[in-house]
C-alpha cells in the first residue's frame, strides 16, 4: 500500500498540471516525500521520452544513449561543456534506478525533463511493488535525516562486507550534486507507480 | 586482459602499466553492478597486488562513470587501504563525477591522494 510518511517534507494528493500542455495532467502523486520542488515556474524548454525497461535490460548501454541524447538535446545552450557532462550523469542515475527498480518491466518508464534558463528539472516515473516501497521509504528516512558522507562510508562498507544495500546513486545525487529530490507515490493505471522528481542548477 | 596489459570492451578501457605503477582508465564506464564485481573488485584488486606500496589511478580520461562505478572503486580503495598502498588519483576538471565525486575517496582510504588537471 501507499505509505504514509512523516519526516523530511511530506504532502498529500498533489496535482501537477501543466498549462502549455493543453492543461494535461501528467501525474497525480498521492505522497511526497523529500524536497519541495516547484514545477508551477515558467519551464520553456520540456522534453518527454518514453522507454520499456525490458528493453533496456536486454541492452544496457542504451541507458547512456538516453542519458547522452537528452544532454544532446539541450546542449545547444548550456553554459559549459561540464554542464553538458552534469546532464548526462544525473539522468544516467535517475533513469538507471528506474529501469532497476521497475517491478513490471513490460510497462513504460516516464521521462520528463524540464529547463528554465541553467535550471533542470527532471522527473522519471516506474512501477514499483510494495516491498520497494517499504525499501525507498526507508532509504528517504535516511537520505533526509542523516550525515551524508557518513551514510556514504556505510554503504561502502556494507558492499566491502558482501551486505549489500541500494540507494548509493541517489545518496551522491544528494550529497555530490547538491540536488534537490523528492520522491513520490502513486497509482498508474493499476500499478503501484514511484516518482522522483530532482532539480539542479548547472553552471 | 590482452598482451599489452588492457581491459577493454567498445565504451572502456583499463590499461595497467605495471613498471610504472600506473592503472589508466579511458571512456565510459556505465556498467551494471556485478559487472564492476569482476571488473574493479577482482580482476583490478588482483593486478594492483603485484604493484607494490604505490599505484597512481589515472582517470582524467574517463568520461562517464556511474554511482556503482564509485562505489566500486570506493570498495577498491577500501581494499587498497587493507594492503597498505597509497593511491594517486589524477583527474579531470571538465568531467562531472571527477569534480563532484572524487571527493569521496579518501573518505575510503586516508592515503589516497586526489590531483586534478
Amino acid at each position: 500500500m501507499i505509505p504514509s510518511i512523516s519526516g523530511a517534507a511530506a504532502k498529500t494528493l498533489m496535482n501537477i498540471t501543466d498549462p502549455e500542455m493543453n492543461g494535461t495532467e501528467y501525474m497525480t502523486l498521492d505522497t511526497i516525500i523529500g524536497d519541495a520542488i516547484d514545477l508551477d515556474k515558467a519551464y520553456n524548454n520540456k522534453l518527454y521520452l518514453s522507454l520499456v525497461p525490458e528493453n533496456v535490460l536486454s541492452q544496457w548501454s542504451r541507458v547512456s544513449d538516453v542519458a547522452n541524447f537528452i544532454a544532446d538535446f539541450y546542449g545547444h545552450d548550456l553554459p559549459s561543456r561540464l554542464a553538458h557532462n552534469t546532464i548526462s550523469t544525473v539522468l544516467n542515475e535517475l533513469i538507471e534506478n528506474a529501469v532497476k527498480f521497475a517491478c513490471h518491466k513490460g510497462v513504460p518508464i516516464d521521462i520528463y525533463t524540464f529547463k528554465n534558463g541553467n535550471e533542470f528539472i527532471f522527473r522519471v516515473t516506474n512501477t514499483v511493488s510494495e516491498g520497494t516501497i517499504d525499501d525507498f521509504s526507508r532509504l528517504c528516512s535516511t537520505l533526509f535525516s542523516q550525515d551524508l558522507n557518513r551514510l556514504y562510508i556505510q554503504r561502502i562498507e556494507d558492499l566491502y562486507h558482501n551486505r549489500a544495500k541500494t540507494g548509493i546513486g541517489l545518496i551522491l545525487l544528494k550529497k555530490d550534486y547538491r540536488m534537490d529530490i523528492n520522491f513520490g507515490f502513486s497509482r498508474m493505471g493499476g500499478h503501484l507507480a514511484l516518482t522522483v522528481t530532482a532539480k539542479i542548477k548547472v553552471e | 586482459m590482452d598482451e599489452t596489459g588492457i581491459i577493454k570492451n567498445d565504451n572502456y578501457s583499463i590499461q595497467f602499466l605495471e613498471k610504472e605503477h600506473r592503472i589508466i582508465f579511458r571512456g565510459t564506464m556505465r556498467l551494471k553492478d556485478y559487472e564492476y564485481r569482476k571488473t574493479i573488485n577482482t580482476d583490478l584488486i588482483s593486478l594492483s597486488s603485484r604493484l607494490g606500496d604505490f599505484i597512481e589511478l589515472d582517470v582524467s580520461q574517463l568520461e562517464y562513470l556511474n554511482s556503482c562505478g564509485i562505489a566500486s572503486l570506493s570498495v577498491y580503495l577500501t581494499q587498497m587501504k587493507e594492503f597498505d598502498t597509497s593511491i594517486r588519483i589524477v583527474g579531470s576538471n571538465s568531467i562531472s563525477w571527477q569534480v563532484m565525486s572524487l571527493d569521496n575517496f579518501p573518505l575510503c582510504h586516508d592515503r589516497v591522494e586526489i590531483i586534478m588537471q
